[in-house]
């Protein structure tokens, strides 16, 4: 009975999966994805902002993208499908240039729009199982706004923000018996700026080194709403109270759209004029992730305490997750370089190692170690027309996500969802246009 | 100076002097006190202007005339003093936020060269992307105030010169709406577990406008501009029922508010550039009378088993706005031109009558014509002596005072005597804004 109820359980849930953010899980940008996300050493067009906002003193100029991912996933719990949703979004990214007294700076904006909400918080309560990594970032706008500056002609530093929001908000209702029930409202989605920073040099030509700083990011939703009721009668005309004059709280506070602080550090390599490969290894502190699960209070006083006593539990248990680190390569050939087009071919892997530990307790987070791998290709007319007279890009790719089956196996024989073995791969496509002025 | 010259410039000035006393309107804080020190400082008047960074709020079609990019940053702090009468004047909170614009031609060639420009408005209240306070529907409040300076906003736009005179230009205000479900359930121990959800939905409002500069036809009105804007209404919904289970009876509740809202606009500009003046007259149409019921929507399901108890939904109270049209004026002079930079000063006047109607009913909200007086001063610095700057910098620093003359108004009989604003309600008062900029023209390479 219970496991018919834990697998119910199961097949309600609606997101399951993977990594923090849609950048962190997914990358940004169709070369950059194609190339496994070993990009901090490279990051020379919008894409750099998130991989190494220094590195966009590469861009010279005036360039606008525009791009779009579909991502499809297929997560299994005890062999039976999942209804995850859709990785899809737009991207845009906005990159512009100029010299000040010979020294380079750029500046640029990049932002995900995703197809369905603007943000969204989706929390479940500690027990269910669910992913806390993928559940509501890809489902979340993105914004990233940053500048390079080109110190001297072999480093460039950059800084920059990933803006995010947290919200604060409930209302305030009297709900009445003999008159109109009447409420109000107080609600404040606020902002904050999580920063970002990079260091990109090339001290020989055949050799780029990035380093990216990428702070910590994690919204708070508190939703305090607050219920006054007046004194009850139980018939018409009568005056006698039937309960006396009642508050009603129900409170939720709780912590989402986690991304972990992360130090990434690349190298990009030109072997050959017409070969570039890449490497990465970013570290990721997951161990400062906090609970996802609600934190719920029910407070009722007056009448209604009388006839519905109401007890409220502890707050949700730390999720101790770990730091990782991720390596990832990448590799990108043009195999054909023509004065009226060049066609690039690319590559790429990564392995990311799974932040959560095993799930004995109550706790039921699904994510396990996995394998990227990831290819595409980039067109580049040099000349499109006479209105578009700087050169023009098609990049495209898709990347296959391999999570490894894992089985959960709960310390306590009583627990109420039980033991399950889970698993997942994640198939996403996309393509990005830069147009060049 | 030709004497058709001449004559254009004094009906110019005679009209903007007769038109004076009818002016604009408010709701987000653009719309309040405007965008840009500068347009600050003349009014709002800028529509037929448009001719630096806030070209994407004032009229999209004239950022495509920018021959160079630009970018500028600054910050605007508004505040008010308010004085009730028959009432304790309820709070206003002061907004205060950072500006952000930018007009980036897009460098095409052939037959597009020169034609196309991108352009972006943005202002960012400190520390909020949206805030919405709704209070309870006969608390004492305003309307059109209380949130105005609590939302984020972008306006994205695209421009087009159809001919050397001629533009057109578009976009989107680009804002988000609010909604989720907040659900509990007791766990196997007893304990409350709930599950939260919240959206924000993006949602956009139209903005577009038309430029026409007739000088680039007729040489004898050069320095003369037309523009007109249009900018679909907008507002936030905001939704959220609360579902839980208490003791094995459900509660639902579910409430829904509709705040922010700002009235479509329908704005012609015309401006008149001459010697060392800038001078700029508009008229503005706010469709108000769309404005709907400002108060939460409350709809209770809760029955408690046994008792014959059951509870009643709020009700709505239409607002009864009325449409408005104003007026603004601006102008610009250059007051001092040296190698080191140029002083510009401007001033603008603008009154906006309030769109709500006598307050005798159960509702108390505040408002009242609106009488505006502005300046502001501007330095383009191109550097000092012998040393100059890789492009001018130009500051800005803009002012503006808005005096809200006493309104009163006496309740029905019909109205409880508990009611906030009985037996009389109103309120008179002062709002004040400033602002500074820097802004910087560049190139590409």
């Amino acid at each position: 009975m219970r496991r018919t109820i834990a697998i119910c359980l199961f097949l309600w849930l609606a997101p399951a999966a993977a990594l923090a953010g849609p950048y962190e899980f997914f990358g940004v940008g169709a070369r950059a994805s194609a190339m496994g996300g070993a990009y901090s050493a490279l990051g020379d067009d919008a894409a750099g902002l998130y991989y190494n906002v220094a590195a966009l003193t590469q861009v010279t100029r005036f360039q606008a993208e525009i791009g779009y991912s579909y991502g499809i996933p297929n997560m299994t719990i005890n062999g039976v499908r999942q209804n995850v949703n859709l990785n899809n979004g737009f991207n845009i990214g906005t990159v512009v240039s100029s010299l000040i007294k010979g020294h380079r700076l750029t500046i640029g904006v990049d932002v995900y729009v995703p197809d369905a909400h603007m943000m969204r918080f989706l929390e479940f309560p500690t027990d269910q199982p669910h992913s806390p990594l993928v559940a509501n970032d890809n489902q979340t706008i993105v914004t990233l706004a940053g500048a390079g500056f080109e110190a001297a002609r072999w480093l460039s530093i950059g800084v920059g923000v990933n803006m995010l929001a947290s919200n604060h908000g409930g209302v305030d209702l009297q709900i009445n018996q003999n008159a109109p029930s009447e409420g109000s409202l107080h609600s404040r989605i606020g902002n904050f700026a999580a920063p970002i920073a990079g260091l990109w040099s090339r001290p020989v030509d055949w050799l780029r080194l990035g380093l990216s700083y990428r702070e910590m990011v994690v919204c708070r939703l508190t939703l305090p709403n607050d219920i006054h009721i007046p004194a009850l009668t139980g018939f018409p005309g009568t005056i006698t109270p039937l309960l006396r004059p009642s508050e009603l709280l129900l409170w939720a506070d709780t912590w989402s759209q986690f991304a972990p602080r992360q130090f990434e550090f690349g190298a990009a390599f030109d072997p050959h004029p017409r070969l570039t490969a890449s490497i990465d290894l970013t570290f990721q502190q997951w161990s400062q992730m906090k609970s996802d699960a609600p934190h719920t209070l029910i407070n009722m006083t007056g009448g209604l305490e009388d006839v519905f006593p109401t007890t409220n539990g502890p707050p949700p248990p730390a999720p101790n997750f770990h730091d990782t680190f991720n390596p990832a390569i990448g590799v990108e050939g043009r195999a054909v370089v023509d004065p009226h087009a060049t066609l690039a071919l690319r590559a790429g892997y990564r392995y990311r190692p799974t932040p959560v530990p095993n799930q004995t307790g109550v706790n039921n987070y699904l994510d396990s170690n996995t394998h990227v791998v990831s290819s595409g290709f980039g067109l580049t007319l040099p000349t499109f027309s006479e209105i578009l007279p700087r050169p023009v890009s098609l990049d495209g790719f898709v990347q296959y996500h391999y999570m490894m089956p894992r089985t959960v196996l709960k310390s306590d024989p009583n627990d109420w969802i039980g033991d399950y073995k889970f698993a997942g791969q994640w198939w996403n496509f996309g393509g990005t246009i830069t147009l060049r002025f | 100076m030709s004497n058709s010259q001449r004559v254009l410039r004094s009906t110019f000035i005679a009209a903007i002097l007769l038109c004076a006393w009818r002016a604009t309107a408010r709701a987000d804080v653009l719309y309040t006190y405007g965008f840009t020190p500068r347009g600050i400082g003349m009014g709002g008047a800028l529509a037929a202007v448009a001719d630096d960074f806030g070209a994407a709020y004032y009229n999209p079609a004239g950022s495509v005339f920018h021959i160079q990019p630009s970018v500028g940053a600054g910050y605007l702090y508004s505040g008010s003093k308010m004085t009730g009468i028959g009432i304790q004047a309820p709070k206003l909170d002061p907004t205060q936020g950072a500006l952000l614009g930018t007009v980036l031609p897009i460098p095409l060639g052939g037959v597009l060269k020169e034609r196309i420009a991108f352009a972006m408005s943005a202002f960012f209240p400190n520390g909020l992307l949206l805030g919405i306070d709704v209070p309870y529907p006969t608390q004492t409040q305003y309307p059109l105030l209380q949130n105005s300076g609590r939302s984020q906003t972008l306006i994205p736009t695209l421009a087009v010169k159809i001919l050397q005179g001629l533009s057109i230009g578009g976009g989107v205000n680009i804002f988000n709406n609010t909604s989720g479900e907040w659900k509990a359930r007791i766990d196997q121990s007893g304990d409350v577990q709930a599950t939260v959800t919240q959206e924000m939905l993006t949602s956009f409002a139209l903005t577009a406008g038309l430029m026409f500069k007739p000088g680039a036809f007729w040489p004898v009105v050069d320095g003369l501009r037309f523009g007109f804007v249009f900018r679909d209404k907008f507002f936030t919904h905001y939704k959220i029922p609360v579902a839980t289970v208490v003791a094995n009876v459900p509660l639902i509740i579910q409430f829904n508010a509709i705040s922010l809202y700002t009235p479509r606009q329908f704005v012609g500009g015309v401006s008149y550039s001459f010697d060392r003046w800038l001078l700029s007259l508009e008229v503005q149409y706010n469709q108000w009378s769309g404005y709907p019921d400002p108060s939460l929507d409350v709809n209770v399901n809760f029955k408690i088993p046994v008792l014959p108890i059951s509870f009643r939904n709020s009700i709505t109270r239409p607002p009864h706005f009325h449409d408005t049209t104003g007026v603004k004026t601006g102008a610009e002079a250059l007051a001092l031109a040296s190698g080191d930079g140029d002083l510009l000063a401007r001033f603008g006047f603008a009154f906006d009558p309030s769109p709500v109607p006598p307050q005798s009913g159960d509702t108390n909200y505040l408002d009242s014509d609106r009488y505006i007086g502005s300046a502001s001063v501007g330095w383009k610095w191109r550097g000092v002596g012998a040393y100059q700057f890789f492009a001018p910098l130009v500051f800005d620093v803009g002012g503006q005072l808005q005096y809200l003359p006493p309104r009163v108004s006496y309740k029905d009989s019909d109205v409880n005597t508990d009611n906030p604003g009985y037996p009389k309600v109103g309120f008179r008062g002062w709002l004040y804004a400033i602002g500074a900029s820097i802004s910087v023209p560049f190139d590409y390479e």
